[in-house]
């Protein structure tokens, strides 16, 4: 049956469990710390999945594929240490 | 791109949208990387007036949000594809689904504004308001600009499915589209999901 459903569709199927996911777990898990970098992480990987897929960033020239995986990290080093964990 | 550059048209070879497009969103981006800098060096000055504030969030509204908004993307991806195949119908389609959770985002938010300012808080209710109408509300503006680029794709694709320079217009369209639905996944817990946990 996922054969049929295009990629795009596959793509969204997988963000929208990853969103629901993280609002499960800051709702309904315990551990501040790891929760807050769960969530993060977690929206690290869906900007990922949007990044390579929907914007199709590897088929661009190398040099922004690079750059936007850098902001992708650079940011969610930030959130994940900007609320305590490092 | 080789679905729709079988004759190796060279503004098709560089991959989906402009040099362009890349740049203005990359330089988006570092602003919003400086927000989100700015933000977490005030809320460690004042840590329990952000946590405060942020309980009087409704994750809820903004999860609907970003339903919205992914499910956009989702759309204007179709639309991308569809376009490449120079199916004009499935283009219109796709964009008209995606204008229609555009529109999804902004009522949404809309409403989410005014049931906060109807309660008596706005940006000079604290500095988490300061920043949670700054981050939002510029984010907004960049939702309504996309939804306007979006609606001009929609009412040239019957004349111009086909064409290689509106596949470069419709992908840089959805470039910046898919930009501003990567800036949400993080403002979303950023702002509405970090007080949740326990």
């Amino acid at each position: 049956m996922m054969r049929r459903l295009s990629m795009p569709m596959r793509i969204w199927l997988l963000l929208m469990a990853l969103t629901f996911g993280s609002v499960f777990i800051a709702e309904e898990m315990s551990g501040r710390q790891i929760v807050v970098a769960a969530i993060f992480l977690i929206a690290a990987v869906k900007a990922e999945l949007v990044m390579d897929h929907y914007m199709e960033a590897r088929h661009t020239q190398r040099h922004w594929l690079i750059m936007y995986f850098i902001w992708i990290i650079v940011v969610t080093l930030l959130l994940v240490g900007g609320h305590g964990w490092v | 791109m080789a679905e729709l550059n079988p004759a190796g048209d060279p503004i098709l070879e560089k991959g989906p949208g402009t040099n362009g497009i890349w740049t203005f969103v990359f330089i988006d981006m570092l602003v919003f990387l400086m927000f989100f800098l700015v933000y977490l060096s005030e809320r460690h000055r004042v840590p329990d007036i952000f946590i405060e504030s942020q309980h009087h969030l409704t994750p809820w509204v903004a999860l609907l949000s970003t339903v919205a908004l992914l499910t956009s993307s989702w759309c204007v991806a179709e639309s991308v594809h569809a376009t490449r195949r120079g199916d004009a119908r499935a283009v219109i389609r796709w964009l008209s689904f995606s204008l229609l959770l555009g529109g999804v985002f902004v009522i949404n938010k809309i409403v989410e504004y005014s049931g906060k300012i109807s309660a008596g808080i706005s940006p000079a209710t604290n500095s988490f308001f300061s920043f949670y109408f700054l981050i939002t509300g510029i984010h907004f503006l960049h939702v309504c600009a996309g939804m306007i680029f979006i609606a001009h794709c929609r009412a040239r694709a019957s004349q111009e499915t086909g064409q290689g320079l509106y596949l470069k217009k419709i992908e840089n369209t959805g470039l910046f589209w898919h930009f501003v639905d990567i800036l949400w996944l993080f403002i979303f817990p950023l702002l509405y999901l970090t007080e949740l946990a326990r």
